[in-house]
């Protein structure tokens, strides 16, 4: 299984992610670029927060595919937070849609939301494929972040900061743009209009 | 004077973050000054308590106030505020007791929770909270076929509750069956026959089951939504609201074309004179609330374009 690193404007936004819809499964779409068998997550396009329905998750499908043209980057994967932390399996529709990418897809990764602590700073899982095709969760040691090594704490701290901030209110999902299209789904810096 | 000052206090608290709705569910642990306000509220309520006053009316509002301290998972808080309403309507009384069954789920004590929700019904049968919270301790353990029995046996005396079938909706969904949540969606649809998300959601339901004639019943609910909530009218102060629906009616007919089942000659002229109007609307939309998008939404238009497949 290959090695990924993810950058800290992508962790950031798989957490307010979550954190914003704390009650509800949120998922999304992981883009970056593949180098010398690594994935490297540059950039994270949050999908929807209540039930992920095929019909909404196409045309998001369909409006990020253009994305990636436009702007030369590739999806790369997928991520995934259980509505109920505590519970230890994916829930069906996660893997339907994994399966679905990794058919898709050259390669992928499928990442799960849990908590953040000592033993997972990242809060992130790696879920890997086995030889009977199914979802199991690999090692969070192929997974790190991007930049020099940084302490274990850095990841909570500055996820920590970023909530103090209330940057949560300005973070939309694409389900949000569907109730209100003024609102970005790119989540793009509001200071620079493009990338 | 103190007690004022307290809710002036407050008062401040809700102007500076006039942007919080506090009935939003979303978001609550998160928001900082949420959990300020409810510091506020708590200690206000020790101390009214403390002066003896005799004014029952607020503890309608303490109960309000656990709950959000329950929700943000503020267990000593709760659990003080608990001891004070036990001593001021004793332990038998129903609606105490179910708080302190509901703190016992917040520190994840579900056994004891669930004795106290079954000793309080075995008294009233006909306790509704007390069988929905039962209901969501199934579901936190993960037991989601038990939950969903129990739900239905909830639905069978209480036909007309609205949250519980929409809860019995999402978890069908999550089981990833389509036919019983669409079912579940009919009967939202009898209860709220005006709300136009529920006609948009239901559509979006029998969309995912897939298959020709699916499609084209998906559109017609997405049409129907539509029409309940057009919310693009050009001198409306705010953004269109169901962006879903516009999407929907361009996919339903996309899909129809590529089934099996369906084909671009078997769609009526009103047919495509709809999804027509549906893609003007789109980029009128989107050019109006969101030019940066366009791009994305022009090719959205064209790779679902379904007059260059035949």
């Amino acid at each position: 299984m290959s090695e990924i690193t993810i950058s800290l404007q992508s962790f950031l936004k798989i957490h307010s992610h979550s954190f914003k819809y704390c009650t509800n499964a949120v998922n999304g779409i992981l883009l970056g670029y593949v180098e010398k068998s690594v994935l490297n997550i540059t950039d994270v396009i949050p999908l929807s927060h209540s039930m992920t329905l095929l019909p909404m998750f196409e045309v998001a499908l369909i409006q990020i595919e253009a994305y990636c043209k436009i702007n030369q980057i590739e999806m790369i994967g997928y991520y995934y937070a259980n509505e109920n932390t505590f519970e230890k399996d994916l829930e069906p529709i996660a893997k339907r849609v994994a399966d679905k990418l990794y058919n898709e897809l050259n390669s992928m990764c499928f990442l799960g939301v849990t908590e953040i602590n000592e033993d997972n700073p990242l809060g992130l899982i790696p879920i890997g494929r086995n030889n009977e095709n199914q979802w199991v969760k690999s090692s969070i040691k192929q997974l790190r972040l991007t930049g020099d090594k940084q302490s274990p704490s850095y990841p909570k701290s500055m996820i920590q900061a970023h909530v103090k901030d209330g940057k949560l209110t300005q973070f939309n999902d694409f389900e949000d743009y569907l109730n209100n299209p003024t609102l970005d789904w790119l989540n793009r810096p509001s200071s620079s209009s493009s990338q | 004077m103190a007690e004022t000052s307290y809710l002036l206090e407050l008062s401040d608290y809700q102007n500076k973050n006039s942007k919080i709705n506090i009935n939003s569910n979303e978001g609550m642990l998160t928001n900082y000054s949420f959990i300020h306000i409810i510091h506020i509220l708590y200690t206000y309520f020790v101390l009214i308590n403390n002066n003896n006053n005799n004014i029952y009316s607020v503890y309608d509002v303490v109960e309000q106030v656990i709950l959000s301290l329950l929700d943000c998972s503020r267990k000593r808080e709760a659990g003080e505020l608990i001891d004070l309403l036990k001593l001021k309507f004793g332990k038998d009384s129903v609606r105490v007791q179910r708080l302190q069954a509901m703190l016992y789920e917040c520190q994840n004590v579900y056994s004891r929770a669930n004795e106290i929700y079954s000793n309080i019904l075995e008294k009233y049968p006909a306790d509704m909270l007390s069988m929905k919270r039962q209901i969501a301790i199934l579901k936190s353990n993960g037991n989601y076929s038990q939950a969903i029995t129990l739900l239905n046996t909830f639905l069978q005396i209480f036909m007309g509750d609205f949250e519980a079938w929409l809860e019995l909706a999402s978890l069908h969904i999550r089981l990833l069956s389509y036919r019983n949540a669409a079912f579940c969606y009919e009967e939202l649809i009898l209860i709220q026959p005006i709300n136009h998300v529920l006609y948009s959601k239901y559509a979006d339901i029998i969309y995912s089951i897939g298959g020709a004639d699916n499609y084209i019943v998906a559109l017609k609910y997405y049409t129907h939504s539509l029409e309940l909530n057009i919310s693009n009218e050009p001198n409306n102060s705010y953004p269109p609201t169901n962006l879903s629906s516009i999407y929907g009616i361009i996919m339903s007919m996309y899909a129809y074309c590529n089934s099996s089942g369906g084909s671009l000659a078997k769609l009526n002229e009103h047919q495509i004179e709809l999804y027509n109007w549906a893609q003007n609307e789109l980029k009128q939309i989107t050019s109006k609330y969101s030019p940066t998008k366009l791009p994305l939404v022009t090719a959205f238009i064209n790779s679902t374009n379904i007059k260059q497949q035949d």
